[in-house]
């Protein structure tokens, strides 16, 4: 094999492994965590490059204001989140990130075509129950919403 | 790094635009009434050259069809298509499976005839990775306006680049890396002083990984040229909006940490190529004064105190201050485009003039300067500059002369 063929190959595997570590966060809590339901009230933005999403607002109440970028434990209870808070509580709970947009673990948006977006704006509108998987180290997905 | 050969055409000649093959005519003419070739050598180096434009108009035609291209498979990714049939997964392995056929067809191209082909459909290939990207994200519902996805998209175009060589798929990437940093900035700070000091940071950065390129690899170093340069032009040019750079700046750890991870790359590339140093110095002058504006910004004006309108002494000396390190970092762009024989630099550096001019003539140094005063004064300078230069190039051509 030449040096370039190396080369090349080293470059596609150095690719593959920034993939893997940009849905690193997302896959491990499909795959391996378990699934709560969560009251949340969704809004219809957009994103440049990865287009319509409803955007999920899981009304996380401040428990206090940590630096931006430091990390807050959200607590999951009776179907809903609670205020974020530091160490991590008893029972599931959520790592978070206190960052520009308030507390954020992961899971405030759901993507879905431009029509569909609108459909679930409008449908949900009056409230919606997300479906989320958690797994052990607190990182969580969105798995699929649904009406109230 | 691979070593970069010249592209050659079928014929195994190297084209070169009409302008340049009529300038190599004229020296090999001078050199050869000089002594310097004779009359077989001279043919033998103007028959390796093949003028015309048509190469290049092609190689610019598929340039920006391959760019088109990508576009629009992103494009397509974000348009989140509903297609019933088809889950996440297959979506991720569809998109990766276009992302890799690129990469071969691209190395298929650069062995066959075909060769020109070989640079746009990497750049085609470097789109196709971060549609690749987008489209895993989207599957796994990574949250909206998540940076890290930019950063990874840049960073694995830049190692595809390098492996392959190819400058405008690394073009495209440095692109993209610029976007992830000013984002970033934007992101982790909310302040315009932030946004200075971090520019300011990545001149210099910028600047020693274009010039750690060495002249074997010149076609990579210009992208980290063009970097520096919008960095320079940037940052200066925000700089000079007093209530803008004296807001609360970056913390002094991010700056420091900042600040040693530029000069430690400066450092490697003063080692590696010192004939770099006048604009490794450049470069660490621009972040310096970068640094010291947002210092000394005398931040928001007090209206309840001066009136709306009324600019005070402080903030008067602090415009006119910034608009002379604009001008300067401008004419330093302008003399780097000279010096490297980018002319895209030199033209870039004429805009950010321009785009001062137009903006301050309607900010608070329109205060202190009318829109047509202010585009006076500009081109004074300037004026005055290039007659300096002249001066001093005149100087040493007599002290060089026997």
């Amino acid at each position: 094999m030449s040096r370039r063929t190396l080369l090349l190959l080293g470059a596609l595997a150095v690719q593959f492994v920034l993939i893997a570590v940009v849905s690193a966060p997302r896959l491990s809590p499909r795959l391996t965590g378990d699934e709560y339901r969560i009251a949340v009230a969704p809004i219809d933005p957009i994103d440049p490059f990865r287009g319509a999403y409803v955007e999920l607002d899981y009304g996380i109440l401040s428990g206090f204001s940590p630096e931006r970028g430091r990390e807050v434990w959200v607590p999951i209870r009776d179907g809903r989140l609670g205020g974020p808070t530091r160490p991590r509580p008893e029972g599931p709970a959520l790592r978070c990130r206190y960052g520009d947009r308030g507390t954020e673990c992961g899971i405030e948006s759901f993507f879905a075509s431009q029509d569909e977006a609108k459909r679930l704006e409008r449908v949900l509108g009056g409230g919606a129950i997300a479906r989320i998987k958690v797994d052990g180290a607190g990182r969580a997905a969105i798995i699929g919403i649904e009406e109230q | 790094m691979t070593p970069i050969c010249k592209a050659r055409g079928v014929s195994g000649r190297t084209p070169i635009g009409p302008g340049r093959f009529r300038w190599l005519e004229g020296e090999l003419e001078r050199w050869r009434a000089a002594g310097i070739v004779d009359t077989e050598a001279a043919a033998r180096i103007r028959e390796d050259y093949a003028p015309g434009t048509k190469a290049q108009a092609t190689r610019l035609f598929l340039v920006l069809g391959a760019l088109l291209a990508g576009v629009g498979l992103i494009w397509l990714i974000a348009s989140n298509l509903e297609i019933e049939e088809i889950g996440p997964l297959m979506r991720f392995a569809g998109v990766a499976l276009i992302w890799l056929a690129l990469v071969a067809a691209a190395e298929a191209a650069g062995r066959s005839r075909f060769d020109v082909l070989a640079g746009p459909l990497r750049l085609l290939a470097v789109l196709a990775y971060g549609a690749t990207i987008f489209q895993v994200a989207q599957s796994l519902q990574v949250p909206a306006f998540a940076p890290e996805l930019l950063l990874a998209w840049a960073a694995g175009g830049i190692v595809f680049s390098y492996a392959t060589g190819a400058a405008a798929a690394l073009t495209l990437s440095v692109a993209v890396l610029g976007g992830w940093f000013v984002w970033g900035l934007g992101e982790r700070t909310d302040t315009g002083a932030a946004f200075v000091i971090g520019l300011g940071l990545a001149v210099p950065a910028a600047t020693a990984i274009a010039a750690l390129h060495g002249e074997e690899h010149e076609r990579l170093a210009e992208p980290w040229w063009v970097a520096a340069a919008c960095f320079t032009l940037v940052a200066l040019l925000s700089a000079t909006f007093p209530d803008f750079a004296g807001s609360d700046g970056l913390p002094a750890i991010t700056i420091v940490s900042g600040a040693l991870g530029a000069l430690t790359l400066c450092a490697m590339a003063i080692w590696r190529a010192r004939q770099r140093i006048p604009e490794i110095a450049g470069s660490l002058l621009v972040a310096v004064a970068a640094v010291g504006l947002t210092v000394v910004a005398p931040g928001t004006p007090d209206e309840a105190f001066f009136g709306p309108g009324q600019v005070s002494g402080a903030e008067t000396a602090y415009i006119l201050g910034a608009s002379a390190a604009f001008l300067a970092g401008a004419v330093g762009v302008a003399a780097l485009g000279v010096r490297r024989s980018m002319p895209g630099l030199t033209n870039l550096a004429f805009l950010g003039v321009l785009v001062f001019v137009a903006v301050q003539s309607f900010g608070l140094i329109a205060d202190i300067l009318s829109g047509a005063a202010l585009a006076l004064c500009v081109g004074a300078i300037l004026m005055v500059i290039g007659l300096v230069l002249d001066r001093g190039r005149r100087t040493l051509l007599r002290e060089a002369a026997p």
